[in-house]
């Protein structure tokens, strides 16, 4: 290697501490679980445009298998692709290389973070061949359909899938510490915290929102194993046991985490909004600021999830308020963003479509939830597909705009090369397409009246005026899939054969492209680089350049 | 593999507030929430349920306040040990982290103890969310419990062959999650043993 080492396979590849490889693993480990999830979509959606037929490549979607696919869909995107690919992928690669330092605080512990999501995959992939199949309680594994397998037959299936979200949720408890610990002792000189990109920041806010929300849920793991291990009843009314305490304490995490989902998407999204539009990012501090304060209110909101549950109904209004009034930092962060397309150069190259289509749909994802927080009408959509369009419409956009648009930004850091325009523009075009044939279908069928987490709509003849539109939205879907053929091969053709990459092809200011392009271990040769001014130095009036490294050659 | 000798790092932190240091104090703030959502779910179900005043009677409070004073004796050698390492006094120290390990499984001895009678006379978790909740908890902390004596063992192993210099700075580090370990505790006996 490049200081003389020299590694064997499986200590470069594998088992390796090097900030960059596992920052590849998560990746892979994303993209790989994201065509499972991509494959229970299929069916979850073939069963709602076709019920009772065999679906192909799986067989009949019966009842009992759709709540185990459902159970699988939710807990797959959200903690084996999208905490991944936007918390722990980004953290991971960025962080040390943005911040000046050669590697995180504690690599080995890295290492282990890796291991544990990994294993914690690998345990949900073999609760689908335990006697009874996989959990089919519903990803939030509301009590007691999860605490007892009386009500869905699945017990082997929930012990599984409870230990592998324990495993999933300490690796990013600990990956948390770790980002932490790296961006406090690790910068380079001149590295002050006022001149951290969005990127770092947001990660931050996204691993500390994630570090005290997760630990009750954890105690609430221990205690829904113990129910159905050990029969005890902390969730079981037979028992003595109070169900809603599992929803209070799973959604005290559960809200929260869509915002560990969000801000990394938001920092990001940021800093390629100011390389594509030459222009600094708009309200730097008035957005660290909305950031503090999101972060804050987002642990009072958790109960708008359970209006429907059976919630004291004094305390609905509260609660619609909190919702109601998270929504202003988050627009203010938006709306900075939009601010800095306003007169700019723009650059329409790929990693800034990603970001347009994050800005177009999320909005709608976030209106909508305005809606959904106010009390009075929640409790007439709360069941229905609006709810479904709802989150799609937040947490797809969050996902996926916000993960490929980091894939296609920092694909040239990572390996050196470029990916192919045409195939990855004709990507970008039928992901947006797709992806909003599937769900704005869904939001006109939610207000009609149609309840989600049912498995076969014909069985309900009032929803047969919805058939159309079902269908609609479900080719939409398998077409959104099929799509992602298109970046597959993109991504594996141009990380082997792509043209070479520059070390900067963007002229960006950010670390990162300060080092070479795929950096080596160690990231920046002898010397550490200085910073000597702040990331977003685009198109300052009297300078001859457009951009300012923030690294001096020392 | 680790960083390469002869390139140089840069410290950006606090003066003072090592990695390590840093690292072991959000560990500590991840756990108290850990904990704050289990006493939490605790309290609200206790109050609740007066009646559990009946089942908590049934606890063994000799067995719960001797294990209350091993645990006091077992953190202030800690500290003994800690003090000993940042002075380099590394032989004091590891006589003291030995004397840690060894109240600490004294600690867990009484409490095998206490679970044995408790199993005996048919109370196991399943006998009702009292029990459940109780040996969830004592059981959770017992785990800590045995992280503690692994971490403290490892750096007793490090002094017996001699290799503590270089990492001393870690012994202070456990001794700072020892204490966590044992404020737990001292929120635990009370909840479960004397709220009667």
């Amino acid at each position: 290697m490049e200081q003389g080492h020299s590694q064997g396979f499986w200590s470069k590849y594998v088992f390796s501490t090097d900030h960059k490889m596992i920052g590849k693993q998560f990746l892979l480990l994303s993209i790989a679980m994201a065509l499972f999830g991509g494959y229970t979509a299929y069916l979850i959606r073939w069963e709602v445009a076709y019920p009772n037929t065999p679906a192909p490549f799986f067989g009949l979607v019966t009842p009992d298998k759709y709540n185990s696919i459902i159970t699988l869909h939710g807990t797959i995107m959200l903690f084996f692709v999208g905490m991944p690919l936007l918390a722990a992928f980004p953290s991971n690669f960025l962080i040390p290389l943005m911040v000046g330092a050669r590697d995180m605080a504690f690599p080995r512990l890295n290492m282990a973070s890796f291991w544990l999501t990994f294993s914690g995959a690998l345990l949900l992939a073999a609760s689908l061949f335990v006697p009874g199949g996989p959990a089919a309680g519903g990803w939030t594994g509301y009590a007691p359909l999860s605490a007892s397998s009386d009500f869905t037959g699945v017990k082997w299936g929930v012990v599984l899938w409870l230990l592998s979200l324990a495993l999933a949720f300490i690796s990013s408890s600990l990956g948390g510490l770790n980002y932490l610990v790296t961006v406090v002792t690790h910068r380079a000189q001149g590295m002050t915290y006022d001149r951290l990109p969005m990127t770092v920041w947001m990660l931050l806010a996204s691993a500390v929102t994630f570090f005290l929300a997760v630990g009750p849920l954890i105690a609430a793991v221990f205690m829904l194993l113990m129910d159905n291990l050990l029969q005890t009843g902390f969730f079981l009314p037979a028992k003595g046991g109070e169900p809603m305490l599992w929803e209070h304490l799973f959604w005290f995490f559960g809200h929260p985490e869509v915002y560990v989902l969000f801000f990394p998407t938001l920092g990001m999204s940021l800093d390629i909004l100011a390389v594509f539009t030459r222009k600094p990012v708009f309200g730097y501090k008035l957005i660290l600021g909305s950031t503090g304060v999101a972060v804050a209110l987002s642990f009072v909101v958790w109960a708008h999830h359970m209006f429907q549950s059976g919630l004291n109904p004094a305390l609905a209004t509260p609660f619609s308020i909190t919702t109601i009034v998270i929504s202003v930092p988050f627009a203010l962060i938006i709306f900075s963003m939009y601010a800095m397309l306003r007169h700019s150069a723009m650059r329409l190259e790929m990693p800034l479509l990603w970001v347009l289509g994050f800005l177009a749909t999320f909005l709608i994802g976030g209106l909508t939830g305005i809606f959904l927080g106010s009390a009075a009408a929640d409790i007439y959509l709360h069941g229905t597909y609006f709810v479904v369009a709802h989150f799609h419409y937040t947490l797809f956009p969050s996902v996926f705009f916000g993960g490929f648009a980091a894939v296609y930004y920092w694909f040239p850091k990572m390996f050196g090369r470029k990916l192919n325009e045409t195939l990855g523009r004709i990507h970008i075009a039928l992901t947006f397409l797709c992806f909003n044939a599937t769900f704005w279908p869904l939001f006109r069928v939610g207000v009609g009246g149609m309840v989600r987490r049912i498995a076969d709509p014909s069985f309900y003849p009032q929803y047969q005026v919805f058939a159309g539109w079902n269908i609609f939205a479900s080719i939409a879907a398998f077409s959104l899939i099929a799509t992602q053929s298109l970046f597959l091969w993109n991504f594996v053709l141009s990380a082997l054969h792509g043209p070479k990459a520059d070390a900067n092809p963007y002229r960006a200011n950010t670390l990162e492209w300060s080092a070479a392009s795929p950096p080596p271990h160690g990231n920046w040769g002898e010397k550490l680089p200085v910073v000597t001014c702040g990331p977003y130095e685009y198109s300052k009036p009297g300078e001859a350049e457009d951009w300012k490294p923030q690294a001096q050659k020392a | 593999m680790e960083k390469s000798a002869g390139m140089e790092t840069a410290y950006s932190g606090p003066a003072g507030l090592t990695p390590g240091r840093l690292g072991i104090w959000i560990l500590i703030s991840s756990e108290i929430i850990l904990f704050g959502g289990l006493f939490g779910s605790y309290i609200l179900f206790r109050m609740a349920h007066p009646e559990w005043a009946e089942e908590s009677r049934r606890l063994n409070l000799l067995a719960g306040t001797f294990n209350t004073l091993i645990l006091f004796s077992s953190n202030f050698f800690m500290m003994k040990a800690s003090a000993a390492a940042e002075k380099d006094r590394l032989d004091d120290s590891k006589r003291y982290m030995l004397y840690t390990i060894g109240l600490a499984v004294a600690f867990l001895g009484v409490k095998a103890f206490e679970y044995a009678t408790e199993f005996g006379r048919g109370e196991n978790p399943a006998s009702g969310n009292f029990w459940s909740f109780y040996f969830l908890m004592t059981g959770i902390h017992a785990f800590h419990i045995l992280g503690g004596i692994a971490a403290i063992g490892l750096l007793c192993a490090k002094a017996l062959r001699g290799t503590l210099g270089p990492v001393k700075g870690r012994v202070a580090l456990t001794g700072l999650y020892w204490s966590f370990v044992e404020i737990v505790w001292i929120f635990l006996f009370p909840l479960l043993y004397l709220m009667v």
